[in-house]
């Protein structure tokens, strides 16, 4: 679990970066891929959001 | 077991042999040098992690090697231990006062040696202990900060995701164009809160202030800097019907810094400024530079409700939590903290003042060569 501030970023960054990417690919990539773009962003969303979680809770001291 | 280093400097040579022999026997591992400056030149590659040193030396003293060991940021905690014959309280004074840590006078007893450096070398790993610790402290404090002030805006991209990806949704042209653009707008605020919070980190582990070492050049042209500053936040001004004015003569002073760092503190000031503003109202950015103590000043004004005068300071506290009660202007978020800090790098400092008449005026104040800000109290 991160706990090193250089792991946190890291570990923050690619989600991030995938969520951009798709969202651009969403305004401007072929419509017919519009669908897949959207499972994924939300399951970037999701792995974003767990990632969070886990710092939060490594912050507080508990196991992840 | 990890030998500690140990430079040992020392003009007489039989003297030096000894030491060296006495330190290995007890467990270090000696460098001996025969001067102050053999001891210089070998420095950077013994990394030792303690210096032990005569006084009197025929091409530079001890005083004088304390001093050059010391200026050089990394050593400056650097244990160092003076050996001398002269035991006159001036001495031992003299030596404190430059930054030694110990005194042991000739003739001693090898104990006498060995307990001043395994005391010194204990004190400096505890003291390296303690800031780990407290940078780990650091670390684990940020991490619940950042995941309770994530958990809304993540709460709120997730719902979009969930709307967009849904197939029994279904979402008309506009409705989808909609969705994507607060999906977006979501995104984009997840990303600098995250930027923030890192910087934030940054900030606190001094690695930012090893980014302003390595990036910091003359900045010659404020006046640009700053008008950049402000026209890229011209349409956010514009979507809020604030009027964003910049007032600065055509030459400010030549300021030492790491630009980027400079501009984002200031474009806070602005952001925040923008933000806090009535509709209609303006945000005045100010620069000017003041002669008498060589200070080159931003001010950022709004006319907003003013800020609640016994929360001055709290304003730049950082890792903060909105309080909804209050209504007058509060610390927003990490940015203002960040800002501070930013400026700090630069020797510079950041204020806060209920505005004459109206509003709240932000003021970065900022040294230029020789200069230093005046502390409010």
């Amino acid at each position: 679990m991160p706990q090193d501030l250089d792991e946190i970023r890291h570990a923050l960054k690619s989600p991030l970066t995938s969520l951009k990417l798709y969202l651009g690919l969403l305004e401007t990539g072929p419509p017919e891929r519009r669908a897949h773009y959207l499972a994924a962003l939300r399951g970037e969303v999701d792995r974003l959001a767990e990632l969070v979680d886990a710092i939060g809770r490594s912050g507080r001291g508990r196991e992840p | 077991m990890n030998r500690s280093t140990v430079l040992v400097v020392e003009d007489d040579e039989t003297l030096l042999a000894v030491l060296g022999e006495a330190l290995a026997h007890a467990g270090y591992d000696p460098v001996l040098a025969s001067g102050a400056g053999a001891a210089l030149a070998i420095l950077d590659d013994a990394a030792p992690d303690i210096i032990v040193s005569d006084i009197v030396m025929p091409d530079m003293d001890g005083y004088a090697l304390l001093r050059a060991v010391r200026a050089r940021p990394a050593l400056a905690a650097l244990p160092f231990v003076f050996l001398t014959a002269r035991g006159d309280r001036e001495d031992v004074r003299e030596g404190m006062a430059s930054g030694a840590d110990d005194y042991v006078v000739k003739p001693f007893e090898p104990s006498e040696l060995l307990r001043a450096i395994a005391s010194r070398l204990e004190r400096r790993e505890s003291i390296e202990a303690a800031q780990r610790q407290a940078r780990q402290d650091w670390v684990q404090t940020l991490s619940v900060a950042l995941h309770h002030q994530l958990r809304t805006p993540l709460a709120e991209v997730s719902a979009y995701a969930e709307l967009l990806a849904d197939p029994e949704q279904a979402l008309g042209g506009d409705e989808l164009a909609d969705l994507v653009r607060g999906l977006d707008h979501g995104v984009e605020r997840l990303g600098r809160l995250v930027a923030d919070f890192l910087l934030l980190a940054d900030l606190g582990a001094g690695r930012a202030a090893t980014d302003v070492e390595a990036r910091r050049r003359p900045i010659a042209d404020w006046p640009g800097l700053l008008r950049r500053v402000v026209d890229a936040r011209a349409d956010a001004a514009r979507d809020r019907d604030v009027r964003l004015r910049l007032d600065c003569p055509e030459r400010l002073p030549v300021l030492d810094g790491d630009e980027t760092y400079l501009a984002d503190a200031v474009g806070r000031l602005v952001d925040n400024a923008v933000r806090f503003s009535p509709t209609g109202g303006e945000v005045l950015v100010r620069a000017w530079a003041r002669e008498r103590d060589r200070l080159l000043v931003v001010s950022v004004r709004d006319q907003g409700r003013g800020l609640d005068i016994d929360d001055l300071e709290r304003l730049f506290a950082p890792l903060q939590r909105a309080d909804p009660e209050r209504h007058a202007r509060q610390g927003s978020g990490n940015s203002l903290a960040i800002c501070r800090g930013l400026v700090a790098l630069h020797g510079g400092d950041v204020t806060a003042s209920n505005a004459p008449g109206a509003g709240t005026e932000f003021r970065i104040e900022l040294p230029v060569a020789g200069g230093t800000p005046e502390r409010r109290a």
